[in-house]
């Protein structure tokens, strides 16, 4: 058995890509990861891509399909909404705006879920027991549902969002966390120091949280699906990102009104988010899949 | 013996697909037979291919396991000839196996009763009244109490599960019976016993029994043919108490050497390194790097299978003919 | 077993006072619940009669024991939008909604079973690539958008179908379908997994050993198997569309609960948005817990304790 050199000997590896026999090959990690480059670039360096803006009116322009279909024009690549807005600079302020809110509910949900999981996996007894029902409790309600009637009490805003997508992804995390340090916990490289006294947060630091970061990712980036499309789902109902902002959600909502007339206006944020969550949903299942043996692994 | 042969194995090779898309072979032109009746065991150790050939024989190969070339020909017919539906109807009714874990191997959702049923009638063609006779014959036969038909697989004890299987594989009234490493998973008192029960049986029902195991001792305990497998290849093969007075393979010579003997104080001699892994095609002897008598010749040429007197078989150049190695 | 029937019972017991806490919570502490309970239109008086009424001015604790008192005694208040209580309210829309369910569970039952099963049992094929295929895109699929995009297709474009409505069978066509298309993706992922799972087990081999059949190993004792793991899902699952339905009813405008709701919120009528997330919600929780239980019954490990 050969120990990792330093806590994060073995994450390096990941950087080596085999190719995989089957149906997917080298097509994954390269184009999820492609993608995933693609998404957080436009959410960056938005107001360098495009010079239009994504809220402010323009009802001269309003109404003008994609520049392939006639009627369109080349300054509106995919066309504009009701307003004169352009779609495809409002298609990537959207990336932006989910950008963030992945970014800052996932914070909120892994902060509190690996803490929460540590401990729980950790002190184990009585403190596990209560933990775990917490959590029990909060998996036991309809998340979007819960999040609706919260956003509407609070008033939508992107804060209120981030604070609620946070707090109904976490128990996830926590579970699975305490699983993982469960196992962990088991191992005698916990259980000697442990025994001989090495301080508390010393072994959680060396032992336990590199050892659970691999499936933390993997947790972590499978929830950002369910972030992208539970955001989408309040925001298109009018609970989320508040309009006249981008969001792919908001988009959605405002072309469902006009879906005979102007198509394009609902079409391509709902494409932006199928693409988005596919990306990241085979990027998890790639790293889980590359991260089961390694973790055994090492840890066998 | 003028019996003639239940089962007979000619050159079966078998491979597994590796991660690089190529195959490997982990059993290699393996050649054997039992007779009607007879008890063969087939020894070697993990890897070894031993169970391999088992489930070749059943037809169970696992996914992506394959025959690559040979034989199987139970009472003359060869079985890899045969479309999956006869062969489906042939396994229980002709050949029958039990395996290793008695615990995964039964249905948790069904009591004993109700996987020992079912079997009976389909290969029996029992019902009612009759059937109900037929399951308890079934249980008296392995010695188990009446009330087990009525409980779940996780009530009852390894041993118990073990002769359930043992009686779930013999409702068929099979010709041969393959045993793979049905003691392993036992403590020794109830290995002892559950061997007995195995001999009675084949007393009883003159079942051939072909049995699968890491462990010499139970071959000598029961069998009268003792096959040895190494690294994908048959190593020896002949009647037991000649194989292990004058074993005709230094692997064999160094499992009987690592037998421990109850009253003798000797120091444990273990076989130095490792099995070369079954994908590799290596030139020479595989059990070269391993074996006290290796010469130069062993790692240039293969050895072949040869007979030795009277009835018995071995690969190695040591101890053939022009052999060097003595007694 | 019945320690663990207990304490399940309590979870869910747990569950439903902590949903019932944080909508009470919700209300009174986020600004003045008098406005909220009186909607837009009331004036200053209406909110004082109201305060009065409800005893707001009474301490928290007793607030919560009379809102519980009558939650039970099925007075959810009155909606203002309509003037009528809560509960009936409920009671006309809900049809709609699990006539839409039932049909959905329908559809879902009989593509993803057979889809999951035989994505297992020929596993690498080119069925089990598409399946699973599908299935991620499914998943990746917003269900609102789905629907927008169906009814540009087929009412818009190619005129066969209505847009949205009531009516008959046609009607109930593109919303079924745009409910289903989630859960159909999941459970077919799941049952493929644990068909996988239960292909792969020792006590497989052994039927096939006994020479078993194909079709009765794999339909009569795998799916059993498999089946028992994907149960727990399928109770969720049912009650997922309930929270499903509140998307799908908008883009439909189908008069089920889930539109009722969004409606609620948009006209801040908020008795009506209090009112379905109570009872959405604590199906969500009651499914689950009856789902535990069965499972709890029917397996035998459970059924019957390991004696040695």
């Amino acid at each position: 058995m050969v120990m990792p050199s330093g806590p994060f000997g073995f994450s390096w590896r990941l950087f080596r890509f085999r190719s995989q026999t089957g149906f997917r090959g080298r097509l994954v990690p390269t184009l999820p990861l492609a993608f995933l480059a693609l998404f957080i670039v436009a959410a960056i360096a938005a107001p360098w891509l495009t010079s239009y803006s994504p809220v402010r009116n323009d009802l001269i322009n309003g109404m003008l399909p994609p520049a392939w279909v006639e009627g369109g024009s080349a300054d509106y690549l995919l066309g504009t909404d009701r307003f004169g807005r352009d779609v495809l600079t409002r298609l990537i302020y959207g990336a932006r705006v989910s950008f963030l809110v992945v970014v800052f509910s996932l914070a909120i949900a892994v902060v509190i879920g690996t803490g929460v999981g540590i401990v729980s996996g950790y002190v184990g007894g009585r403190t596990d027991a209560v933990l775990m029902r917490i959590v029990d409790i909060f998996l036991a309600v309809p998340p979007l549902l819960v999040a609706l009637v919260v956003a509407v009490a609070l008033g939508p805003s992107f804060r209120n969002l981030v604070l609620i997508l946070g707090l109904l992804i976490w128990p996830n995390i926590a579970r699975l966390i305490r699983g993982e340090t469960l196992l962990l916990v088991r191992r005698d490289f916990v259980g000697y120091p442990r025994a001989i006294g090495v301080p508390t947060w010393s072994i959680l630091l060396r032992h336990i949280v590199p050892n659970i970061l691999p499936t933390l990712l993997v947790v972590a980036t499978l929830e950002v699906a369910n972030v992208i499309l539970t955001e989408a789902s309040l925001s298109f109902l009018g609970a989320g990102i508040p309009s006249p902002h981008a969001s792919w959600g908001v988009m959605v909502d405002d072309g469902r009104a006009l879906i005979a007339t102007g198509w394009w206006i609902a079409l391509f944020p709902g494409i932006a988010i199928v693409i988005t969550v596919l990306a990241f949903n085979a990027l998890g299942d790639w790293l889980r899949d590359r991260f089961d043996p390694k973790t055994r692994q090492v840890l066998s | 013996m003028t019996a003639e042969p239940i089962l007979e194995v000619r050159d079966l090779s078998v491979s597994v697909p590796l991660s690089d898309g190529g195959r490997a072979n982990v059993v290699r032109d393996v050649d054997f037979s039992i007779s009607a009746g007879g008890t063969v065991g087939l020894v070697g150790e993990s890897g070894s291919g031993k169970t391999m050939t088992s489930l070749a024989i059943m037809g169970l190969l696992p996914p992506g396991v394959r025959v690559e070339s040979g034989q199987i020909r139970l009472l003359g017919e060869d079985l890899l000839l045969k479309s999956p539906r006869e062969l489906q109807q042939i396994r229980g009714r002709e050949i029958a196996m039990v395996m290793q874990d008695a615990m995964t191997a039964l249905d948790p959702s069904y009591t004993v009763r109700g996987q020992l049923a079912p079997t009976l009638r389909q290969h029996r063609g029992l019902h009612g009244q009759e059937l109900d006779a037929a399951v308890r014959t079934s249980l008296q036969q392995v010695h188990l109490p009446q009330a087990v038909a009525r409980q779940y697989p996780h009530q009852l004890s390894g041993g118990m599960r073990q002769r359930v299987t043992g009686a779930i594989a013999l409702a068929g009234s099979p010709r041969l019976l393959i045993a793979d490493e049905p003691t392993t998973a036992l403590d020794v008192t109830t290995q002892a016993r559950y061997l007995q029960l195995l001999r009675e049986l084949q007393r009883e029902t003159g079942v051939a029994l072909l049995l699968v195991t890491h462990d010499l001792l139970v071959v000598r305990h029961i069998c009268q043919r003792v096959i040895l497998m190494y690294s994908s290849e048959i190593v020896e093969e002949g009647p037991v108490g000649e194989v292990f007075e004058q074993p005709q393979h230094p692997y064999t010579r160094a499992l009987i050497g690592a037998i421990p003997v109850l009253g003798e104080t000797v120091s444990l001699q273990s076989i130095e390194g490792r099995a070369p892994d079954t994908a590799e095609s290596i030139p020479g002897c595989r059990f070269e790097p391993r074996c006290a008598y290796a010469r130069a010749l062993c790692a240039e040429r293969h050895p072949e299978l040869t007979p030795r007197d009277p009835d018995a078989r071995a690969r190695c150049f040591g101890t053939g003919a022009d052999g060097w190695i003595r007694s | 077993m019945i320690r663990a029937v207990l304490i399940r019972t309590g979870q869910a017991l747990l569950g439903l006072f902590a949903l019932t806490l944080l909508l009470f919570l919700l209300v009174r502490l986020t600004g003045d619940p008098a406005f909220f309970l009186t909607g837009p239109g009331a004036t200053a008086a209406d909110r004082a009669r109201v305060r009065m009424e409800l005893g707001l001015d009474q301490p928290l604790p007793i607030q919560y024991v009379t809102y519980i008192g009558n939650i039970l005694q099925g007075d959810l208040g009155n909606s203002f939008r309509f003037g009528i209580p809560v509960s009936d309210l409920i009671q006309q829309r809900l049809p709609a909604t699990l006539q839409m369910a039932g049909a959905a569970i329908l559809v879902i039952l009989l593509v993803a079973i057979p889809l999951g099963i035989y994505s297992a049992y020929l596993r690498g094929s080119f069925v089990d690539r598409t399946a699973r295929f599908i299935a991620a895109f499914g998943q990746a699929l917003p269900s609102f958008w789905l629907g927008i995009l169906l009814i540009l297709v087929f009412a818009v474009n190619l005129r066969i179908l209505p847009s949205g409505g009531i009516g008959g069978l046609a009607h109930m066509i593109l919303p079924t379908i745009t409910l289903a298309v989630e859960p159909i993706a999941r459970l077919t992922r799941l049952l493929r997994s644990s068909v996988l799972e239960e292909l792969g087990s020792d006590y497989v081999t052994f039927h096939r050993m006994k020479g078993m059949p194909e079709p009765t190993v794999l339909w009569k004792h795998v799916l059993r198997n498999a089946g028992m793991t994907s149960l727990t899902f399928v109770g969720i699952m049912a009650v997922g569309l309930l929270t499903g339905s509140v998307l799908v009813e908008t883009v439909f405008v189908w008069p089920g609960i889930g539109r009722l709701l969004v409606e609620g919120i948009e006209f801040r009528d908020f008795n009506v948005v209090q009112g379905v997330t109570l009872l959405i919600a604590s199906a969500f929780i009651s499914v689950n817990y009856l789902v535990d239980l069965l499972y709890m019954v029917l397996n035998p490990r459970m059924r019957v304790p390991v004696s040695q």
